[in-house]
């Protein structure tokens, strides 16, 4: 039966309680993180579901470590983004794929901010995840670090190199934790 | 508060983000299946027979050396991090391992110096500290060494920038003189630890400043005798990473001395050709300024000058990465053309440069990725250069190529089926240790040790110790 495979795979029944407690306000800033680099709903989607049945399967390993739960998820959904950028090279290219988003309207936003966005755009999954976890989720390069592969110093050189590139007159206090 | 910067970039991201307002539902109902949700029950299916059989043939390319797949085993992540240290001959070197870093608002993790006299078959721990290991030098016999690094058991700042100020991280540095059983840890100027180098035990330079990261002036810091006495001899103008113009960032071997006036700064990115290459000093860190190299004059792109290497005669090399220039933001790094500059005096001049890999020669095509290309200068003519930066790629890219030259790179010879190698120590012609990476299964890579007694030919995986 489905549900005794999955079962025989899964922690015991009162992990799963420990589990959906620990990773619900996990999920919204993980599809957050995946949209950053995916650009893509249904993709973002996609990766946050199976990077949850993969931290369903390894969370007995994680016990009495918690504190760690947020790197570590985040790192099997950035996982699962690469492994749905490596498959896209069969997939179509869809006109709404096109890199370069147009301002909804003059009103809506302020001309920096087209830009900046124009500029986000740009750039490739990996340094748009670096500026989402710095900027959009003010988390400590300690914890960027683990995410994107790399030491908190390189990740901070890595990020102040990204955001010298998106604003070049940038004052280097606004890039400092 | 947050900067206006963070908050243009939140809203940047925020404006083209989709809302899935139901993904947690549809998310812990697929975790706790109902037979509705059979399909993705093929799906586990069909990933665990491919990754069976990806397994399986991995395994006979790996046994049967099969071009494609690393020609060593896998290094095993136990949860520690490891950087190499130094070695002074086939049996006897120094690791470090730190201990998890990657929970959140945790700093000062525990730092372990563990040493090997026999190859990496044992390995004994000789010092643990709470702190960020930065670099070491040890004597050539081993029995007097400096380790140092950066004191972070001050917490960390984790809400926006104005809310609170940078920590006081000021430098840790520990001393031996008995090769490793006893040290001292020596007293440090009270500034945050920027850089540093040590050109042996006794002799060394700091690079601290005062206001945290980013930052203002930095103050140059000089010991004679291992740290016990640090005298401020000067300051490098220095104004968000910037002084003259070039960019400078807190790595490791960012700061080079050749002897105790001659020394450099090493930019941490590409500046256009019109830009000094790099900063230095010739009396001992007092002035510093910028020094222009003579670029081949049909140069278009971008430069970054590496740190130098000034071997015991006084010869040395100084390797600069030209970069295409016109790349597009979203593409990968291109690759880059690197030049050697070479010094008979001990780096106070330079002569005129040649390409690393002669045009026409075999190697020619191989380049070298990035900046600060993973090579090995160990005298005039025993060099070795890995053509990928090896941090990226994962296990199905093509294997990286160590490249070898025995007579100061007039000819090379290609090792096609290199391990993904992210640091090298040559301590003779035919001897020596690398840092490799394996790609981890939830991203990012495993650091490992390995090493060869045939000049690069082949490599094998050296175990290394947890701390305990």
């Amino acid at each position: 039966m489905e549900t005794g495979e999955i079962d025989s795979l899964a922690p015991p029944a009162l992990d799963r309680v420990r589990f959906e407690d620990a990773l619900r306000p996990l999920i919204d800033p993980a599809y957050r993180v995946a949209f950053a680099q995916l650009r893509d709903r249904g993709q973002a989607e996609d990766a946050v579901q199976e990077a949850c049945f993969k931290a369903w399967r390894s969370f007995g390993k994680l016990r009495d470590q918690e504190a760690a739960l947020r790197p570590w998820f985040f790192k099997i959904v950035t996982n699962e983004c690469r492994m749905v950028r490596r498959g896209r090279w069969w997939q179509v290219v869809k006109l709404t794929d096109l890199p370069f988003p147009q301002p909804r309207s003059a009103a809506d936003d302020a001309a920096a901010n087209v830009d900046l966005r124009v500029e986000l755009a740009k750039l490739g999954p990996e340094q748009r995840l670096l500026l989402f976890l710095y900027f959009g989720l003010d988390l400590p390069f300690e914890e960027i670090g683990p995410v994107v592969g790399l030491s908190a110093k390189a990740a901070k050189a890595r990020l102040y190199r990204i955001t010298r590139r998106l604003k070049p007159g940038l004052q280097v206090s606004e890039v400092s934790p | 508060m947050p900067t206006q910067l963070r908050r243009d970039v939140r809203a940047a991201f925020d404006a083209e983000l989709e809302p899935s307002p139901q993904l947690a539902e549809w998310v812990f109902l697929a975790v706790a299946p109902k037979p509705s949700h059979r399909q993705l029950l093929n799906r586990m299916a069909a990933a665990v027979a491919v990754v069976a059989v990806v397994a399986s043939a991995g395994y006979y390319a790996y046994r049967f050396g099969i071009p494609g797949v690393s020609p060593v085993s896998p290094a095993v992540d136990d949860g520690d991090a490891l950087s190499v240290g130094t070695f002074v001959s086939g049996a006897k070197g120094w690791i470090v391992r730190r201990g998890a870093v990657n929970v959140r608002g945790q700093t000062g993790a525990t730092a372990a110096v563990f040493e090997t006299t026999d190859g990496g078959a044992t390995w004994t721990e000789r010092l643990r500290f709470k702190g960020q290991y930065d670099s070491m030098v040890f004597s050539p016999d081993g029995s007097k060494g400096v380790v140092w690094g950066q004191d972070d058991t001050a917490p960390s700042c984790t809400g926006p920038a104005p809310r609170c100020a940078p920590p006081l991280r000021p430098t840790l540095v520990y001393r031996t003189a008995d090769g490793g059983r006893t040290w001292l840890k020596m007293p440090t100027p009270g500034e945050t630890f920027f850089t540093g180098a040590f050109r042996s035990p006794d002799e060394g330079w700091l690079l601290t400043e005062t206001a945290g990261y980013g930052p203002g002036d930095l103050n140059v810091q000089h010991t004679t005798d291992g740290g016990a006495n640090w005298q401020a001899v000067g300051k490098v103008s220095f104004t968000g990473y910037k002084s003259f113009g070039i960019t400078f960032g807190t790595a490791s071997r960012s700061l080079v001395f050749a002897d105790s006036l001659h020394g450099w700064l090493i930019p941490s990115t590409y500046t256009d050709a019109s830009t000094p290459q790099l900063l230095a000093t010739r009396d001992g860190g007092r002035t510093w300024r910028g020094l222009s190299l003579p670029l081949p004059p049909s140069l278009t792109g971008e430069v970054a000058a590496n740190a130098p290497t000034i071997f015991g005669d006084g010869t040395g090399v100084l390797p600069v990465t030209v970069r295409t220039a016109a790349q597009k933001p979203q593409d990968p790094e291109p690759p880059s053309t690197v030049y050697v500059y070479p010094t008979a005096d001990a780096g106070r001049t330079w002569g005129v440069p040649h390409l690393l890999f002669p045009t026409g020669s075999a190697q020619a095509r191989e380049t070298v990725v990035g900046l600060g290309g993973i090579w090995d200068f160990m005298d005039a003519k025993h060099w070795w250069v890995t053509n990928q930066t090896g941090t990226g790629g994962g296990p199905w890219a093509p294997r990286p190529h160590l490249l070898v030259t025995a007579d100061g790179g007039q000819t090379w010879k290609t090792n096609a089926n290199s391990p993904n190698i992210s640091d090298l120590f040559f301590v003779s012609s035919t001897t020596g240790w690398a840092e490799d990476q394996t790609p981890s299964l939830f991203g990012g890579n495993i650091n490992g040790l390995i090493r060869t007694t045939d000049g690069g030919a082949h490599w094998t995986r050296v175990e290394v110790p947890k701390i305990g």
